[in-house]
């Protein structure tokens, strides 16, 4: 559209062409008046001049003739022929006298300037010349080829000659059309230098116009190249590149809007980079294809879980690497996510380049332009080769522990009923026999009972602690502890009380928590131990700590406490402290311990102040 | 020296100058004067070297020992002229005696023919010529009045008008149109012819070198017979320079014992 390259080139052309036209416009219009009002000029001015001018030689010639007749008449008085032909002489040569002639008052001609001034002497035979040398007045003659002026010279009223001076006809003619050739090159030359000064108001115009607009022009196409300039450096990659163009037009707001833009790219960039780095690092495989389901794009990690090279890749149809058997037909996943939209975490698998299949977590989404129409279709795959494998040992275990578990709900079962009803008909049929036989051997059957119930014990501890470690029933209630362990501490006054041991407990407040029922064995194990192993006439302290989210119980004895090398070990099976005459199965304090962990709590002994066992339970409050 | 007479002799000053370079002439120029005085002065300063001059001019400066008449000149073919006094045909004047009570218009003081011949030729007359002021005054009785009309172009007039009653003129313009014109020649009669004398005389100042006015005396002398000198000549209304007739200068020294008026 513009001849040139650059805008402030086009510029200054333009401005260059509307000056030349305003200019072009103005002298034409110009020249054209003046063209018009010439004409009428040189028409008028031809006669009039002429007019004009023959009246102005006559004019002259008079006043003239009268100058001379002045100068001359006091020589002419004195007869001073020589004074006079001085006069003569330089009037003839000042204008285009034709010739001058002085007359005596006799008429004769004294001094005629027609071949230098010389004494004629002679008496004038031309009428016109008689006719002048008679008047007492000025008097104009014209004659075929010349107009004279004829006037008396007078000193006071004395006349003493006659002066004429007389012009050429062709003088005057000469002379007007000198005149008229004048004005009209007067005429010509206004033309010419008001076409001159149009030209050279044009051409400072013009030149004007040149500058100022390559002035202005360059300054209003500086920032412009700046800008330029700063997107080629943007696309060679310098997105740190800011202008810093300040000014409040249309530019500033372009060098502003630009700025953003760069910085935005720049985010956009770091932010491409960004996921792009995302993209080769992350673990899952993303593979991009078109709407038609050619594949536009995969990743470093799909190249590596499909093993392809990324050109071997590029077009192929994504069911190429579909395998057959995922969880649904490949053809009807693609229909599936067109209709849909998205797929998510679809278990499936991947055909790799050696025809292997690996399974995959397949997720994936169609994207949408602006118009809403598909762009592509997303994939992402993850590989669950190794989650399948372990999966697949979970299962195991998990047959063996449902088995394990079916074993031990036997166990416990065989242990609550088949073995623990025997065993309660011995020890109450023993009891029986006691008490129906008192005269029996009462030291062996007390042993038979002493056993039975010891193995009923056993039996009892052995099925809680299975089915404390099953894990099963173990619904839960709201329990308050300080209910729970008063209830315990008056279950077992009667055995502290034939030791002669004092519990102090408090048993004022609440402490509500979510438990199952069984959690009162902990307490009573707890208590029960203490019993075994503290000494008689002992103190027992038992106190409920809040503690904000959880309840801290404590048990403080005033034995001999448990060294630190067995103060964990007495929480596992069969481990008990060494001392004659406790009783016990060991399981006690494992059962406690199982049931603590089942509640989310925990269990642990220090030493108590002075020297005890100082047990504290920690159970999440309700 | 009258204008016209000073252009005329503009070629033969530069030829001069020109000519004599060699003897410390390097340029030449016409000195004009407004009489014999003025030009005096100007030979005894050395302004002028040489000077160009009717008879009594010369005479005057030769007198005050300013010039050596050095050659003679001709003009139109004549060396010598005379001077004529004239009058009106019908004035009745028929000669010198009748100018008794009249006035006479001479030329100017300077002026040979216009002055010093017809001067003496009034004395010779026995008339005892007075200088009036003007042509208007009363000649004394018994005395012929003289007036000077500045130029020669004003005398004819005079005498036809009858401004002034006689003219003189110098015998070689006598004819001349320009100052008597034909329509006033044929109504006058020449009374009156002086003597003759040398018309041109060429003088270089004192004090010359010998050898220079030796080489300015011969130069002048050749000039008519080249080329150059005679277009110089012919330029300047002359047609040759000759030597001074041997006692020429005694005759005209003789006309000038007791004329006791100096020139103006």
């Amino acid at each position: 559209m513009f001849p040139f390259r650059h805008i402030w080139a086009n510029l200054v052309f333009l401005s260059s062409i509307l000056v030349l036209l305003i200019v072009g416009a103005f002298f034409l219009i110009v020249v054209d008046l003046e063209e018009r009002s010439l004409s009428q000029v040189k028409e008028f001015s031809s006669e009039n001049i002429s007019r004009t001018m023959r009246e102005n030689w006559e004019s002259e010639a008079l006043d003239l003739a009268n100058l001379l007749a002045r100068q001359c008449a006091p020589h002419l008085s004195r007869f001073n022929v020589s004074a006079m032909q001085e006069i003569l002489t330089e009037a003839v040569s000042c204008r285009d006298v034709l010739y001058i002639n002085l007359h005596n008052a006799d008429g004769r001609i004294l001094i005629d300037t027609t071949e230098g001034s010389i004494l004629i002497g002679e008496k004038p035979t031309r009428s016109f010349a008689r006719r002048a040398v008679e008047v007492r007045r000025a008097l104009v003659q014209e004659g075929l080829d010349f107009i004279e002026t004829a006037v008396p010279i007078f000193l006071g009223s004395e006349k003493l000659g006659t002066l004429r001076v007389a012009y050429s006809k062709a003088s005057i003619a000469g002379e007007t059309e000198r005149v008229v050739a004048e004005i009209n090159e007067r005429i010509d030359r206004s033309i010419d230098n008001s076409i001159a000064n149009t030209l050279l108001l044009g051409a400072t115009a013009l030149i004007l116009s040149i500058v100022v607009g390559a002035v202005f022009a360059r300054r209003l196409a500086h920032p412009l190249n700046r800008l330029a300039e700063g997107t080629k450096k943007i696309a060679a990659g310098d997105l740190t590149y800011r202008t810093d163009i300040r000014s409040r037009d249309e530019i500033g707001q372009l060098a502003e809007s630009f700025n953003k833009m760069t910085a935005d790219l720049e985010r956009a960039t770091v932010s491409k980079n960004y996921v792009d780095n995302i993209i080769r690092t992350m673990i899952g495989g993303l593979i991009i294809s078109s709407p038609k389901g050619a594949i536009t794009f995969v990743n470093q990690a799909a190249l590596d879980m499909l093993g392809y090279d990324e050109e071997k890749l590029m077009n192929l149809p994504v069911t190429a690497i579909l395998a057959e058997d995922t969880s649904t037909s490949s053809e009807t996943l693609l229909d599936k996510l067109k209709k849909t939209g998205r797929i998510r975490n679809l278990e499936g698998y991947l055909r790799t380049r050696d025809n292997r299949k690996v399974p995959v977590l397949l997720s994936g989404s169609v994207m949408e332009g602006r118009d809403r129409e598909s762009e592509g279709i997303v994939f992402v795959a993850l590989d669950i080769s190794e989650r399948k494998e372990i999966e697949e040992k979970i299962q195991g275990y998990v047959k063996r522990l449902e088995y394990s578990g079916h074993l031990r709900r036997l166990y416990t079962d065989i242990l609550s009923h088949d073995l623990l009803n025997p065993a309660n008909i011995i020890t109450h049929m023993t009891a029986f026999l006691i008490k129906k036989n008192p005269d029996a051997d009462r030291e062996e059957m007390a042993m038979i009972l002493r056993n039975s119930e010891k193995l009923t014990q056993i039996i009892r501890d052995a099925s809680d602690y299975a089915r404390v470690e099953s894990g099963e029933s173990l619904e839960r209630e709201k329990i308050d502890l300080f209910a729970l362990l008063a209830s315990v501490i008056d279950r077992l006054r009667p055995q502290f009380e034939e030791r002669k041991m004092e519990v102090r407990f408090d048993r004022t407040g609440e402490a509500p928590i979510e438990a199952n029922s069984m959690i009162e064995d902990i307490f009573s194990n707890i208590l029960t131990n203490t019993l075994k192993y503290a000494p008689e006439e002992s103190g027992i302290t038992v106190t409920i700590v809040d503690e904000g989210q959880n309840w801290l119980t404590t048990v403080a004895d005033e034995g001999e406490g448990i060294a630190d090398a067995y103060k964990e070990s007495v929480f596992e099976r069969f481990e008990r402290r060494d001392k004659l005459g406790v009783k016990g199965t060991g399981l006690g304090l494992a059962i406690a311990h199982r049931l603590v962990a089942l509640h989310g709590g925990r269990i642990w002994v220090e030493d108590a102040e002075g020297g005890g066992c100082l047990f504290k339970v920690r159970l999440p409050q309700a | 020296m009258p204008v016209r007479a000073e252009m005329r002799l503009r070629p033969l000053a530069a030829h001069l100058a020109n000519q004599l370079e060699d003897i410390g002439f390097d340029n030449g120029k016409v000195v004009a004067a407004e009489g014999i005085p003025s030009m005096t002065g100007h030979l005894n300063d050395g302004t002028v070297d040489i000077v160009i001059s009717s008879p009594y001019p010369m005479m005057r400066f030769r007198l005050e020992q300013s010039v050596r008449p050095l050659l003679m000149a001709s003009r139109h073919g004549l060396s010598e002229y005379m001077s004529y006094l004239f009058v009106r045909k019908e004035s009745g004047i028929r000669s010198l005696g009748d100018l008794k009570g009249k006035t006479t218009a001479f030329s100017a003081p300077h002026s040979t023919a216009g002055y010093l011949l017809p001067l003496l030729s009034l004395r010779e007359a026995g008339l005892e010529p007075v200088r009036l002021e003007s042509a208007d005054a009363p000649v004394p009785p018994g005395k012929t009045g003289y007036v000077f009309a500045a130029e020669e172009v004003n005398i004819s007039p005079w005498v036809f008008y009858g401004k002034a009653d006689a003219g003189v003129f110098p015998s070689t313009l006598w004819e001349e149109q320009r100052v008597n014109p034909e329509a006033y020649r044929r109504e006058f009669v020449v009374i009156h012819k002086s003597v003759s004398v040398p018309w041109i005389f060429a003088s270089v100042r004192e004090g010359l070198d010998d050898g220079a006015v030796e080489e300015i005396r011969e130069e002048m002398l050749k000039m008519h017979e080249t080329d150059a000198g005679e277009k110089v000549l012919r330029a300047c209304g002359i047609d040759r320079f000759m030597s001074i007739p041997k006692g020429t200068l005694e005759t005209l020294e003789a006309l000038l014992t007791g004329f006791e008026e100096r020139a103006e």
